[in-house]
């Protein structure tokens, strides 16, 4: 009585519900397990966004699977008939199957929806993905919801009437856009001529797949009670064939051996034991063929899109289910062992299951050639279309996977619904791999190869049905190798890339961290130039305009402003590109000025307040601690070497805006540890700022300096996977570059070095830019050429402008002795 | 129950097989076929290729840089860089500001603009002298068309001729400023041949057309030729999805011989080279669709590129002829004292019937005002061939003037007014 208390279902239904829930356990479990697996993998990168369709996709599936295990599982194992045997009414069964199956659905979605959540966290970008509030809203939830409860319903239905699951799955298929047509009929009497709402459309599709809901699940209750009502019998269901318990048995000539060969009778067996089901998959694949062939007809994809896509899927499930339908689907399992009794070699056996699938795939390549090849037009110009082999290899793809999953997982309905989610997530996945990790083509082939080579193997314990445990260590082997070969080499290189020693590293961040905080480093701002603006309907315009053109100079204070313009000002300044180089065009055109006109005091003294600013400046961003700063001080004392070392300058070397400008451009002591401290301190910083997950800006700029550019030979992912390294690496070559030139050394050897680092290898040195070519006194003819070259570091450290600027000291010390 | 043909026999045994087999059996033959096909266009492809390398043409990065580098050392770039920074710094202040007086706010009458221009213009030869100075040495001075424009209409409105030529050799001409050439009388009997020489003496259209089709060769070369091997750039290296594995030697084939063949072509800019040109295409789109191995990728398609560069081609070299027939007819006028009465009659000034046809095909719309004050000669409109294609016999010059056909604003640029 206690018992009858605390559980309120009588016994032998709860002992049903344990064995429904532990039957639909497996498919839920795979499900989420690969649904787990596709959020991990996917969210290391931005490009792929399936993971964002999990929500939508996994319990939609489950919906799909749950009536063919709980049903159709059933009728395959004769089980259900021995639920008729049981003291239980039927109306008992089905609802119990129906509420199992239903919690189960619940449980999926609040899953799958902390699935999609997980994977937001580890890094995908959009958070919420496909149904997020602002993508799709409640009403949009609720549809979704309701369409798997719909499916679930369907599911049900089909397996009951259906006696083949496999038919059932199919027709499913159709059935399932059925509430999108109904709403489609009903907007027009909703809208009134306008376009609906994206809630609006929600709310008109969830109330016509309610309608649907209860259709399906009273026919579904009705087919039910119908299969497990008592069965009648054969004479009186057809009473006009009594004789037949009367005739004799039939003695017609059947060959003892009908065909010579093994291989011939499975082939008979696979096209004639279920030739509904295969004839409904070749007609998928045709459709599917068809559509992806005039999918590159903008023509027709512009008003058809919809229906192609949908073909197209088609295909896609069809191509899928003849890979399940190889060790699944119409008692194959036994029929194999009927062989295996009869010592069939597992390879025969096993090509004679594999040829019609084949076949199939084969004859969908060559329609798509043929079409391809016939159809082919001027519409089609400007447009990517696969090749034969690329079509051929995709369907092969999913059809291998298919087929290793369908061995793999016993139950018909459970494979039929995880072999094309399993499918698309390796391709996706390949794809991914091409896309980001250079997967070599080789990789990929084995990768198509390895479920079939899988099959094959574990062919002999499938017949024999000693298989379960060794086929899941092979399906384990399988999966590590399917997700591992792809992006081996690239892994492999990225793992063996480079690194500095830990003693390196450790020592660099010591004298880093002992290095002392400059000031707050000043920014370049606009001069008094401006920019003429004429106003609306301006009156005064003419008089303005001519205003504008008398304030016009090629003074410093009209290009830029930066405060403090003393020699001796301490306080660091940071580089502005455009700024700095505006200033460079105009003390370059004061420059041409001085060079026509030599005599002339006013252009001398413009020529020496634009030498005098430069030299202020390349002083200021000596103290920046930026490496880019120090790029542009060394940009600022080769145009002032360049300009003072020009024999027209010769008789001007005595005056105070060239001495400033000698004294700052001869320091080279300063300068090498200005440059020093800059690419430590830049070092320093991109270090803690890696440390914080910055923003994919900041991520590639150090000190300035902007990572991608100078490694820009690397792809993308290669780049940011070991873009802590190749910094490091180029840290470290820079500190002693600095060393060796500093002790006078040739530098060739370390400049080779940085051209390997940051080049690539097709650029031979000599070519580069630490090249002598590059590097030459040709430079000073005109500097601010190297202002574009930014992207290489260091490139004129040593070069020979600074013995050109160490000497014009010396001449000019001489000189005033 | 009778026998079906569902039913195992001995005889049927081989249909069973050959539905089994033969369709795999046929790919397998395609595809074996499409190998030797690829490794025959591979070793087509080398050949051109190890032509090209031994006439001297860049095949590969390292070539292409060295071509560069030789038709531009860096002592070379350096001193143009120099002149081209001081042109920059004055351009940057007088051209925005010449750009500001055109904008739609602006509420000065053309009088008004027209003396702050030659303000602007003068301060601006006046501030350029140095550079002018410099770059005669150089042998390269060009100065913002914006300015330029400016300053020919200046000469003109003053009379001063030889400036005004002088500016045209260094900007060009184009619809601003060829109607001072045009409407204007100041000009002597002497100047329009001069003029004319002038305006032929531009750059060739088809010579233009062929360097860049030079380049594109190259340039496909380096980024697919080598790429079994080559690191390029991130912008090159991160390559298509369809071509993720490089690109198949028959479409490399297939690309270098169509490249070959529009290089070949002599008459691009004619309505005969779009034909041509057509025709080229075709044949390398029915060469593309037999191919196994390679997707067809519509971004390798040098089809569209090279209809617009024929396009410009086919423009520039009508506009060049317009002008220069307008000022044939000019010349007639100032030679006979009347307007000629047809095209024909510019034979007296040397020009042949090719020089006043729409590049080979119609002859341009002529026509004198009633009060015979001035003369207008048009062309069809560009803005059509958008539409149309180039090589479609829908190409023709309007019957009706184009004022009385399209609005102003286009109407302006298909005639001009010669007076």
């Amino acid at each position: 009585m206690s018992q009858v208390a605390i559980h309120p279902l009588p016994y032998p239904i709860r002992g049903l519900v344990w064995k429904e829930a532990r039957q639909i356990f497996p498919l839920i479990a795979m499900l989420l397990g690969i649904a787990v697996l596709m959020a991990i993998l996917e969210s290391a990168s931005t490009n792929v966004q399936t993971r964002l369709y999990i929500p939508i996709a996994i319990p939609a599936l489950y919906a799909v699977g749950v009536g063919a295990i709980l049903v159709g599982h059933e009728k395959e194992t004769r089980t259900m008939q021995w639920y008729s045997s049981l003291p239980i009414a039927p109306s008992q069964i089905v609802m119990m199957k129906y509420i199992v199956a239903l919690l189960g659905l619940v449980l999926i979605w609040v899953l799958s929806l902390l699935i999609q959540q997980l994977s937001s966290w580890l890094g995908a970008t959009e958070v919420g993905g496909m149904l997020s509030p602002g993508k799709m809203g409640l009403a949009g939830l609720v549809s979704w919801f309701l369409h798997s409860v719909f499916l679930m319903c369907c599911s049900f239905f089909l397996t009951w009437w259906l006696k083949n699951t496999f038919a059932a799955l199919i027709a499913l298929i159709p059935i399932a856009a059925l509430p999108y047509l109904a709403s489609q009929l009903i907007f027009p009497l909703f809208n009134g001529g306008r376009d609906l709402l994206l809630e609006e459309s929600a709310a008109v599709l969830s109330l016509s797949t309610l309608v649907g809901i209860v259709v399906f699940a009273a026919m579904g209750y009705r087919a039910a009670l119908h299969h497990l009502s008592p069965a009648q019998g054969e004479v009186s269901r057809d009473s006009a064939k009594w004789l037949i318990a009367l005739r004799p048995a039939a003695t017609g000539a059947i060959s003892e051996s009908p065909f010579r060969w093994t291989l011939s009778s499975l082939v008979w067996q696979s096209i004639h034991h279920n030739p509904f089901v295969l004839s409904l998959l070749s007609l998928f694949m045709v459709v599917g063929t068809l559509c992806s062939v005039f999918f590159y007809f903008e023509m027709i994809t512009a008003n058809l899109q919809g229906i192609l896509n949908l073909g197209i899927l088609g295909g896609f499930l069809g191509c899928s289910w003849l890979g399940v339908l190889v060790f699944n689907g119409d008692g194959s399992a036994a029929r194999m062992r009927f062989l295996a009794d009869r010592g069939v070699s597992p390879t025969i056996a096993w090509l004679g299951r594999q040829l019609i699938g084949l076949s199939l795939i084969a004859f969908s390549i060559l329609l798509y050639t043929a079409c391809t090849y016939w159809l082919w037009n001027e519409s089609l110009v400007g447009t990517t279309a696969l090749s034969m082999l690329t079509f051929g290899l995709l369907l092969f793809a999913v059809y291998s996977i298919s087929q290793w999953v369908s061995q793999t997982i016993r139950i018909l309905a459970a494979s039929a619904v995880v072999a094309p989610l399993v499918s698309v997530s390796f391709l996706v996945w390949f794809g991914a791999s091409i896309e980001n990790a250079e997967a070599r083509w080789w990789a990929l082939a084995i990768c198509l190869i390895l479920p079939m080579f899988a099959t094959w193997a574990m062919m002999r314990r499938y017949m024999d049905n000693h298989y379960r445990r060794h086929i899941w260590m092979m399906g384990l082997i399988v999966v590590v190798l399917l997700y591992a070969l792809p992006i081996l080499p690239y892994t492999i290189e990225v793992w063996t890339w480079p690194k500095i020693s830990k003693e390196t590293r450790t020592q660099l961040m010591a004298e880093a961290m002992r290095l002392p905080e400059p000031p707050t480093a000043q920014k370049f701002t606009y001069g008094t130039g401006g920019v003429f603006d004429p106003g609306f309907d301006n009156p005064n315009i003419e008089s303005e305009a001519f205003a504008w053109l008398q304030k016009q100079g090629d003074l410093p204070e009209n290009v830029f402003s930066f405060g403090d313009t003393n020699i001796d000002s301490q306080t660091p300044l940071e580089n502005d590109r455009y700024l700095f180089w505006f200033g460079l065009r105009a003390a370059e055109y004061a420059r041409l000025k001085l060079q026509s006109n030599p005599q002339d005091a006013e252009t001398l003294n413009l020529f020496g307040q634009w030498i005098r600013i430069y030299a202020v400046i390349a002083k200021r961003m000596r103290l920046a601690d930026r490496w880019i700063d120090q790029e542009g001080a060394d940009t600022a004392e080769i145009w002032l070497t360049a300009v003072l070392s020009d024999p027209q300058m010769k008789e001007h070397l005595d005056r105070d805006f060239a001495k400033v400008a000698i004294e700052v451009i001869a320091d080279q002591k300063t300068r090498n540890e200005s440059r020093r401290q800059a690419v430590l301190a830049s070092w320093r910083e991109h270090v803690a700022l890696q440390d914080r997950q910055p923003d994919i800006q900041d991520r590639y700029s150090m000190g300035g300096l902007d990572l991608s550019r100078i490694f820009e030979f690397h792809s993308e992912p290669k780049l940011s996977a070991t873009l802590n390294h190749s910094r490091d690496a180029l840290v470290v070559l820079a500190l002693r570059y600095l060393e060796i030139g500093s002790s006078g050394q040739d530098t060739e050897a370390i400049r080779r070095e940085m051209h390997n680092l940051v080049r690539s290898p097709e650029i031979p040195f000599e070519l580069g830019p630490y090249s002598d070519e590059e590097r030459s006194t040709a430079s000073l003819d005109h500097p601010t050429y190297f202002h574009t070259r930014y992207e290489v570091p260091a490139s004129q450290w040593f070069a020979p402008w600074e013995t050109v600027a160490a000497q014009l000291k010396f001449s000019n010390v001489i000189g005033e002795n | 129950m009778g026998p079906t043909p569902l039913k195992p026999s001995r005889h049927r045994e081989r249909i069973y097989l050959a539905i089994a087999i033969l369709p795999m059996v046929l790919v397998i033959i395609t595809l074996v076929g499409g190998v030797v096909r690829e490794l025959a266009c591979a070793a087509e492809v080398d050949k051109i290729v190890e032509e090209l390398r031994n006439a001297g043409e860049p095949t590969d990065f390292q070539s292409s840089q060295l071509e560069e580098r030789r038709k531009f050392p860096v002592s070379e770039v350096v001193k143009r860089v120099q002149t081209s920074n001081a042109i920059e710094h004055l351009e940057q202040r007088y051209a925005n500001f010449l750009h500001s007086l055109e904008s739609e706010s602006c509420s000065l009458d053309d009088e008004a603009k027209m003396r702050i221009k030659k303000e602007v213009v003068t301060r601006y030869f006046d501030d350029a002298r140095p550079i002018i100075a410099r770059s005669q040495d150089l042998g390269h001075f060009g100065g913002s068309t914006k300015i330029m424009e400016s300053a020919i209409a200046i000469a003109v409105q003053t009379g001063d001729r030889e400036r005004a030529m002088e500016f045209l050799k260094r900007v060009g001409f184009n619809q601003e400023t060829q109607k001072w050439f045009v409407n204007e009388k100041i000009w002597a009997d002497e100047d329009l041949p001069q003029l004319r020489k002038l305006v032929n003496a531009g750059p060739s259209a088809t010579q233009e057309c062929r360097e860049q089709l030079r380049l594109w060769r190259t340039n496909f070369l380096v980024a697919n030729y080598p790429a079994r091997a080559v690191r390029l750039p991130n912008w090159q290296y991160r390559r298509n999805f369809s071509e993720a594995f490089g690109l198949a030697p028959s479409l490399m084939l297939s690309q270098l011989k169509f490249l070959d063949g529009a290089t070949k072509l002599t008459n691009i800019g004619t309505v005969r080279g779009m034909e041509s040109l057509k025709a080229l295409e075709d044949t390398q789109e029915a060469s593309l669709v037999s191919v196994p191995f390679a997707s067809h990728l519509g971004q390798m398609n040098y089809g569209i590129h090279l209809w617009h560069l024929a396009e410009r081609c086919f423009k520039s070299d009508m506009t060049k002829r317009h002008f220069s027939t307008a000022i044939a007819i000019k010349q007639f006028k100032y030679q006979e004292g009347r307007w000629p009465n047809s095209l024909d009659e510019l034979t007296k000034v040397g020009l042949t019937s090719a020089d006043w046809k729409i590049v080979g095909e119609q002859d341009f719309g002529y026509e004198i005002q009633t009060d015979r004050s001035e003369a207008i000669l048009w062309t069809g409109g560009f803005e059509r061939l958008e539409k149309i294609r180039w090589h479609d016999k829908a190409f023709r010059t309007p019957t009706q003037l184009p004022s009385e056909v399209y609005p102003p604003n286009i109407a302006e640029n298909l005639q001009i007014v010669i007076r």
